[in-house]
């Protein structure tokens, strides 16, 4: 171990190691119970926002946030991304218009909840969403599905009116698994915003944009680039981190001393 | 069409079919609940609504088909803790959820109750019974 290391870290003590550890949250001993600390409170606290207000968020923030994405950690440091942030609200909206009219022809196809049991129409429906649920089980997925509908009858918004959205474009050259990067980036983003007091929400019906020639030429989206997510980004309406949620626990395997546990 | 078999046509659920699909539920105190919009305004699902008399609304669930996704964003916004999740939701075939326990608070401490709702120890997941005929 170098010297450095050793300074650092402590030799062969790891109640000196996890002491450390503890102080980069602001804590100096760990016990259980104890409360949570900033940053786990930030994760608790963190909620996806659907409504914005009006007021542009200032640029050198949104640059805070991109900083901070930077560092995440990548499959062999391969760093496989490119931001585009869009800061113009005419455009927004006509992103918003674009996904709009893509999730009103897909609906079109197979929305089959706008129509009654047993007419001709829902059976063909019906049966169309089956059959691409075959192929495509994660996009016809019942909750995209739901929110496609929801869209497609101006129930719903596909970016929420944002005053920016960032763009994480994805090279598709990444090692391994480029669309977790792309995530782990995203939540350095997403976390960054929410310590500033931004808001910000994940919009995955984005990946219309890249379908789309005219959009990936207005957007400077390029071979081998694409667009697989968007996070909407804005002030917040309310106090959407007065409470913590609630959430399922789910089931655990633990495996310890040659015994086999599920917990919850 | 005849391209699916029919045991691949009970795989995927029919969203607005009570026995396919089961959606979260929210449970509203009209006690606290004055009627402040904001729930309204959030619902990624757009499920709540307002009810009642001008200068004395309440929120409540909508009527007809509701696509709740128990992401329990209303409870974390509500001023009055008026609103919450008491379940998530859940589909028949290809898309059952599996050992995802029962919606609870973040708990400090693993298998002691905490505020908001955690029902045991180990919580089963409340599957609705006549969905599981179609899990295979």
């Amino acid at each position: 171990m170098s010297e450095f290391a050793t300074e650092v870290l402590g030799e062969n003590d790891p109640e000196q190691t996890e002491k450390e550890a503890g102080k980069v949250a602001g804590v100096t001993e760990i016990e259980e119970g104890a409360p949570w600390n900033a940053v786990e409170d930030a994760f608790l606290r963190r909620r996806s926002i659907r409504k914005f207000k009006k007021k542009q968020v200032p640029a050198h923030l949104i640059r805070r946030m991109l900083e901070v994405g930077r560092f995440a950690p990548s499959q062999g440091n391969c760093q496989p991304w490119k931001m585009v942030v869009v800061r113009d609200r005419d455009m927004i909206e006509e992103m918003e218009d674009f996904c709009v009219a893509s999730c009103r022809k897909i609906a079109g196809m197979v929305d089959y909840t706008v129509y009654d049991k047993g007419t001709f129409a829902r059976r063909k429906t019906e049966m169309m969403a089956k059959l691409i649920s075959r192929s495509k089980p994660n996009s016809m997925h019942p909750v995209p599905f739901a929110a496609v509908s929801l869209v497609a009858q101006n129930r719903f918004a596909v970016f929420h009116h944002p005053p920016t959205i960032i763009l994480p474009l994805m090279d598709t050259r990444g090692i391994g698994h480029p669309q977790i990067d792309l995530g782990i980036v995203g939540t350095n983003i997403v976390m960054a915003a929410h310590s500033l007091g931004l808001g910000t929400c994940w919009v995955g019906l984005a990946s219309f944009l890249n379908e789309s020639p005219e959009w990936r030429e207005r957007l400077e989206v390029e071979e081998p680039y694409e667009i697989i997510e968007a996070i909407s980004v804005g002030y917040p309406l309310g106090k959407p981190m007065r409470n913590t949620v609630s959430r399922e626990t789910h089931e655990t395997v633990w495996l310890e001393d040659g015994k086999k546990e599920l917990i919850y | 069409m005849g391209l699916l078999t029919k045991k691949e046509m009970k795989q995927t659920p029919i969203v607005d079919d009570a026995n396919d699909a089961r959606y979260g539920v929210v449970e509203i105190d009209l006690d606290k609940c004055n009627g402040c919009r904001i729930c309204t305004l959030i619902c990624p699902s757009n499920v709540l609504e307002l009810f009642g008399e001008k200068h004395n609304r309440r929120a409540r669930i909508k009527e007809g088909l509701v696509m709740c996704l128990a992401c329990d964003n209303c409870h974390a916004i509500c001023d009055r803790d008026a609103i919450s999740i008491v379940s998530g939701y859940d589909f028949a075939g290809r898309y059952k959820q599996l050992g995802r326990g029962a919606p609870s608070q973040p708990r400090l401490e693993w298998g002691k109750p905490a505020a908001g709702g955690y029902t045991g120890t180990v919580p089963q997941c409340p599957a609705a019974p006549e969905m599981d005929g179609r899990h295979d």
